[in-house]
């Protein structure tokens, strides 16, 4: 089984370059998802499921970021998650 | 319309278990991948995988060691918070099949360890996938439809 391994290391440079243009991306493109491959954005996107189209088509299996600007980027675990009932099974 | 059966079947009785349902969720029989045309190694383009449509989560979530298997793209890290406080998780890409509806669909998935947990799923579907379908919850039948 493959060994599980964030990568926040290998979209650094992407999420760097997102954190310094952030303003700029709120400014001109709120609420659209944004493709980042290196320091450069590529384009700006009604929708993640266009985005990833894109993304998938020009860059395959990546790295790249796809982010939705304005979005959170924290978020909940889910309680289906978090809170499993253990002894549930029939 | 195609309508895709969500609920769980006892298999003794062979109907429809309102108990199982309470227990399991709404749970979609999908394919998940990333399939890229011509593309020449050991991936698999695409898994089967047990989907709980998950009304009372915002995101997607897919199973951690899914994903590596498929090799999905990492496209964010998020930090989640949980029980035992914030920890990053990668995002990733994934494409979804739900076959029986003709319906698919790229999501966002934060990978997290559904089955080491016990979880039933490998893929929970959050909101951000509801919005592009109906569901109707029949809980005294123990029955659950899906349409587009």
């Amino acid at each position: 089984m493959a060994k599980s391994t964030v990568v926040r290391d290998v979209l650094a440079t992407e999420r760097k370059a997102f954190e310094a243009m952030r303003e700029k991306l709120e400014k001109h493109h709120n609420g659209k998802f944004v493709v980042l491959v290196g320091d450069e954005l590529q384009d700006a996107f009604d929708s993640f499921n266009v985005a990833a189209q894109y993304a998938r088509t020009k860059f395959g299996r990546g790295p790249y970021l796809i982010r939705q600007v304005g979005a959170p980027t924290s978020m909940s675990l889910p309680a289906s998650v978090a809170y499993r009932a253990i002894n549930a099974n029939p | 319309m195609p309508i895709l059966e969500a609920g769980w079947v006892d298999t003794k009785s062979n109907r429809w278990s309102p108990q199982l349902l309470q227990i399991h969720g709404p749970t979609a029989d999908v394919t998940v991948g990333w399939i890229i045309e011509n593309e020449e190694d050991d991936v698999p383009d695409v898994e089967p995988a047990k989907a709980l449509i998950d009304t009372g989560a915002s995101e997607s979530c897919i199973d951690e060691n899914l994903a590596i298997k498929l090799q999905l793209p990492v496209v964010d890290v998020n930090s989640m918070a949980g029980v035992g406080g914030a920890q990053d998780h990668n995002v990733y890409a994934a494409e979804v099949n739900i076959t029986a509806l003709g319906f698919k669909q790229f999501g966002r998935f934060t990978g997290v360890h559904l089955v080491a947990g016990g979880q039933t799923h490998q893929v929970l579907l959050g909101r951000t996938f509801l919005q592009d379908i109906i569901m109707v919850y029949d809980g005294r039948r123990g029955h659950v439809t899906i349409s587009v």
